[in-house]
């Protein structure tokens, strides 16, 4: 089990991202919007409290159940589908903090073209530190003979989201980093990841598939046509 | 036990859990279970801390609470009785041992943050306390707390459902706050003010990281301080943590902090009792440093605490229904997105503490201050002054607000002071006391002081310190009783210097009746200042009033450097930023000039009827602006902005013509359903809505389904919208849409949000399903201009 605490400057919150998230496709910005999203930016540099932990488990698979050390108990034919040659998988949960739930409240009352703006530079970052959580597991896997596959998290396809107080007790999420969830499974502080990252016994580079996301069928990106997200 | 405290030192045990970890115990496992199917190795972790020094030992309960066991087998009873029988079992043979009821935090959020109400809380810690009571506890330790509210809910459950000693403690980061933003001082405030015996910090941090945090507990606590830091940070072997430091350099820490003033000791994670061994040899020798009491004047919010008395601190006043129109019509429609915006505002504009006054007739006033006070309390930091004239509106209010109240108001009536201390004691809150008592009143400024001294006085018997009285010295009106003006700023230093009591005055009575009420205002205040108000009550959104304040603070030395000052008044002009009044007010819609849209407004006024500017202007802009965002030439935050600046311009129509009748009432009710706690997309739909002139009920977020059918009957609603952005809370959405039509049959409901589509609208009977705010639009229209036909 590993718990961290992120230095701002690792995390790079990608702007053009934040603008898809907005309904922006490649035609050009305001000038307007543009400060928002400077703003929001920097705002978000300053309130954010960038923090991971993870825990790596070995996995055994049977019959669509896939079973992390006995803690976690999951039945899924896509994550099953997505693990069959893992032998390990790390959880990991991972939050921006609670100022940034505040921030988001407290535009959503005050101030509505800012809060559509800074939900969706929030968003972007927590993914930014997702990456760096990742890129952390990636080299583990790679010294252990490992190669990784992508994120996969609660409620991406049939992966049930009900599994978010499993996780969040198996690597005792809420003490370590603050991240608690509600009846409802919405994690809080709202912008906040949990995922899991199969340990996988193959070169194959594991790209991410529109299959494996929860929203497949219903993208606003790939109706655009635009096949990244 | 507590007695022995001053003369000696006190250990707690170390960690459990550690213990447990040790001896094979996996992560996912309840250890709580383990009080029933292995007691003989809890005992023997109790039996190795009693014999390595430690006079308390705690319940392995941590988490033995309702939800936590919610697939458990076993139950909170079972666990907890069985916890308390393997400690006690323990104690035995021993001399002077005792058994702490171990509670640690629920695991889910409190609402506002989360959607655990403050009364389901205090059912939960309350059924722990009379287990633990019954089976035999000697005291309550409630620990690893990271919202103060959840704190303040077990402590209450603690204090109402048994006689025993209470001792409380919270988790810090590194920067002294813990995870929900909580600070140290809050914590202090709060907690003493609820009549806890002992408070301190545990876990998150070694006993080196948490010096600091000590140093402030030292600083403003007045009872005594325990700790129990964890074996260092945590470093990282094989997948598995571990702490850095070994007994020795822990104890020496603790040595350290002993020598400041820590009474009370005992370990955290990565903790055993070799480390509670040495902390014992260390101190053996010293003994504990006398407490000394503080007296501070505060008022605390969960994040934030007010000193009163180093310098002005305002009492922001606005949230008050007397005498203002559109506050009472928001208290009426239940339109709490008006009042948390009010208090933003005043937050915004330099108010320390905030009124909240509720009282208005035909609303069920303790109902509604205490939904106020949760949803200010969700995005203002400020403390909060709860006011009212009914004790049990006080009371409710007093309960669930989170952190360390103001309460306004008790006076000198013997009736008052029965009523008011009671709960100002129970809750440490501090209390305004009026003096008037029931002779009216008085006309000079010695009868003032004479019953502000019975008030205090009584205040004692209580065990109310004097520093949590606020005396209110009442400003009469100079209109009517000119002389008396000066006898209440004369009865400020009388006070001060018998008592330390702070005063507060509400200054803008003295005006009424006369005309430029303003100039007067300003006066007055600068007056009673110079005599020594601490707090004036009074509207911080008002600049010149601000203005005095600002100045005051530099002239009497309370700015220093006049940093505050000079930050506000350099590169300030004085006059209004004329706008450019040839901007078209279409053209300021279309673009979202928010800043533009008041003064050209204001200015349109003058040529043009409201119906014209509203037809002619606001309602063809906004039809642009959809059209252009359905063509992708623009997007969603243009869009808002767009929808935000006619609002402003609604707003100022609205103002100026307050009896002209701009809209009709065509009401929609809005709400994101039980569960969720998204609602960007909810007020987007609400904004765009209201630019086109429809009247919005907006009920929030995460509402009950009970009240969504009770606005229903009572505002006569026939167009409802509900949200939901979560597979899970989708089904709550069917559930509300179930009773509505149940009561309702002839109710239309419209439906969004991200997981939503026509056909699953459809499935859960919605009437309609729009993808975006337009959408609403055309909806609305659809189905209440039908109706109106």
């Amino acid at each position: 089990m590993k718990v961290n605490f992120i230095k701002k400057d690792l995390v790079v919150i990608n702007k053009d991202e934040a603008l898809r998230y907005m309904g922006y496709n490649s035609k050009t910005v305001d000038k307007e919007t543009t400060k928002l999203l400077n703003e929001s930016i920097a705002e978000l540099k300053d309130l954010s409290e960038l923090k991971y932990v993870y825990k790596i488990f070995d996995i055994k698979m049977e019959n669509n159940n896939i079973s992390f050390e006995n803690v976690i108990n999951i039945k899924s034919n896509d994550l099953y589908t997505l693990f069959k040659n893992c032998e390990k998988s790390a959880v990991i949960a991972a939050t921006l903090g609670f100022e940034v739930e505040k921030r988001i409240r407290y535009y959503s009352l005050t101030n509505l073209s800012k809060a559509v703006v800074f939900d969706a530079c929030a968003t972007s970052c927590i993914e930014a530190l997702c990456d760096v959580a990742q890129a952390e597991i990636k080299e583990i896997a790679l010294k252990e003979g490992f190669n990784t596959t992508h994120r996969y998290s609660p409620g991406y396809g049939d992966v049930p989201i009900s599994h978010q107080s499993e996780i969040l007790s198996a690597l005792n999420a809420q003490k370590l980093i603050g991240l608690s969830v509600l009846d409802s499974y919405i994690l809080i502080p709202r912008k906040s990841v949990t995922a899991f990252i199969g340990f996988i016994k193959d070169s194959k580079i594991y790209k991410k598939s529109c299959i494996d996301c929860n929203l497949f069928g219903n993208c606003n990106f790939s109706k655009e046509g635009d096949r990244k997200c | 036990m507590l007695n022995k405290l001053k003369e000696n030192f006190l250990f707690f045990d170390g960690a459990m859990g550690t213990m447990l970890q040790n001896s094979g115990l996996k992560t996912g496992e309840l250890p709580e279970e383990l009080n029933i199917t292995n007691p003989e190795i809890i005992y023997n972790i109790h039996k190795e801390y009693l014999n390595a020094g430690a006079n308390i030992i705690t319940t392995n309960t941590f988490g033995a609470n309702k939800l936590k066991l919610i697939n458990s087998s076993y139950t909170v009873d079972g666990l907890i009785t069985a916890g308390v029988k393997n400690a006690k079992k323990a104690t035995e043979g021993f001399n002077e041992k005792y058994v702490a009821l171990d509670i640690g935090p629920i695991g889910t959020l409190l609402s506002p943050l989360g959607s655990l109400s403050f009364e389901e809380a205090y059912d939960l810690f309350k059924e722990q306390v009379t287990i633990g009571v019954n089976a035999g506890i000697d005291l309550i330790l409630i620990e690893t707390m990271t919202d103060i509210y959840e704190l303040k809910a077990a402590i209450l459950a603690a204090k109402e459902n048994s006689i025993l000693p209470v001792f409380a403690t919270m988790s810090f980061q590194d920067k002294g706050r813990t995870f929900t933003g909580n600070d140290v001082k809050s914590f202090v405030f709060t907690a003493e003010g609820l009549g806890v015996d002992v408070l301190g910090v545990n876990c998150s941090l070694g006993p080196k990281q948490l010096q600091p945090i000590v140093d402030e507990l030292l600083k403003y606590s007045s009872i005594p301080i325990m700790v129990q830091a964890n074996a260092g940070l945590p470093k990282y072997r094989n997948n598995t943590a571990y702490y850095d430091i070994d007994p020795s350099k822990y104890s020496h820490e603790i040595n350290i902090m002993a020598k400041k003033g820590v009474a009370i000791f005992g370990g955290c994670c990565g903790t055993t009792p070799e480390y509670i061994k040495s902390i014992v040899n260390a101190l053996d020798g010293l003994k504990p440093i006398k407490i000394v009491k503080k007296n501070f004047a505060t008022a605390a919010s969960s994040t934030k605490t007010v000193f009163l008395g180093d310098e002005v601190k305002i009492i922001g006043e606005r949230i008050n229904p007397t005498g203002k129109k559109r506050l009472k019509e928001a208290l009426r429609e239940n339109n709490l997105n008006y009042i948390v915006r009010e208090a933003i505002e005043q937050e915004d504009s330099g108010s320390d503490i905030l009124d909240i006054n509720v009282g208005l007739p035909g609303i069920d006033e303790k109902e509604m201050i205490k939904k106020v006070i949760k949803e200010v309390q969700s995005v203002v930091s400020l403390p909060l002054q709860i006011d009212s004239a009914d004790y049990e509106v006080i009371e409710a209010a007093a309960r669930i607000y989170n952190g360390k109240p103001i309460i306004n108001s008790v006076n000198g009536k013997k009736e008052s002071m029965d009523k008011i201390f009671p709960i100002a004691k129970k809750y440490g809150a501090l209390v305004v006391a009026l003096t008037l008592d029931e002779e009216g009143i008085p006309a000079t400024s010695e009868k003032r002081l004479e019953i502000a001294t019975n008030i205090i006085e009584t205040a004692k018997v209580y065990g109310i310190p004097e520093e949590n009285i606020l005396i209110d010295p009442l400003v009469l009106t100079a209109s009517a009783e000119q002389k008396a003006v000066m006898e209440t700023l004369k009865a400020i230093p009388l006070i001060k210097n018998k008592y330390n009591v702070k005063i507060v005055l509400g200054t803008s009575n003295v005006s009424f009746g006369l005309p430029k009420r303003n100039l007067l205002n300003t006066t007055f205040l600068s007056m009673a200042l110079g005599f020594g108000l601490d707090a004036p009550i009074t509207d911080s959104t008002n600049k010149s009033l601000m203005d005095v304040v600002r100045s005051f603070k530099v002239l009497a030395n309370q700015d220093k450097d006049s940093k505050d000052y000079i930050k506000t008044y350099t590169n300030i002009s004085y006059e209004n930023n004329i706008p450019s009044s040839e901007t078209d007010l279409k053209e300021i819609i279309i673009k979202g000039l928010k800043d533009e849209a008041k003064n050209v407004s204001i200015k349109m006024l003058e040529q043009y009827n409201s119906l014209d500017i509203v037809n002619e202007f606001m309602i063809p802009a906004l039809d642009i602006v959809g059209e252009k965002y359905e063509k992708e030439e623009i997007f969603l935050p243009q869009l808002i902005r767009s929808a935000e600046t006619s609002k402003i311009v609604f707003e100022v129509i609205k103002e100026k013509s307050i009896n002209e009748k701009i809209t009709d009432d065509k009401k929609i009710l809005l709400a994101t359903v039980k569960g969720d706690i998204h609602d960007i997309g909810k007020n987007i739909v609400k904004l765009i809505l209201e630019n086109y002139g429809y009247k919005v009920i907006d009920l929030g977020k995460d509402v009950d389904i009970e009240n969504i059918v009770e606005t229903v009957k009572k505002e006569n609603i026939t167009l409802v919208g509900l949200s939901a952005l979560m597979t899970t809370t989708v089904k709550n959405m069917d559930f509300t849409i179930q009773e509505l039509k149940k009561e309702f049959p002839r109710l239309k409901i419209m439906v969004g949000g991200a997981v939503l589509n026509p056909d699953y609208a459809l499935a859960i009977n919605a009437d309609y399903y729009s993808k975006d705010a337009r959408g609403a639009v055309d909806i609305a229209k659809k189905v209440l201009e039908l109706k109106s036909k």
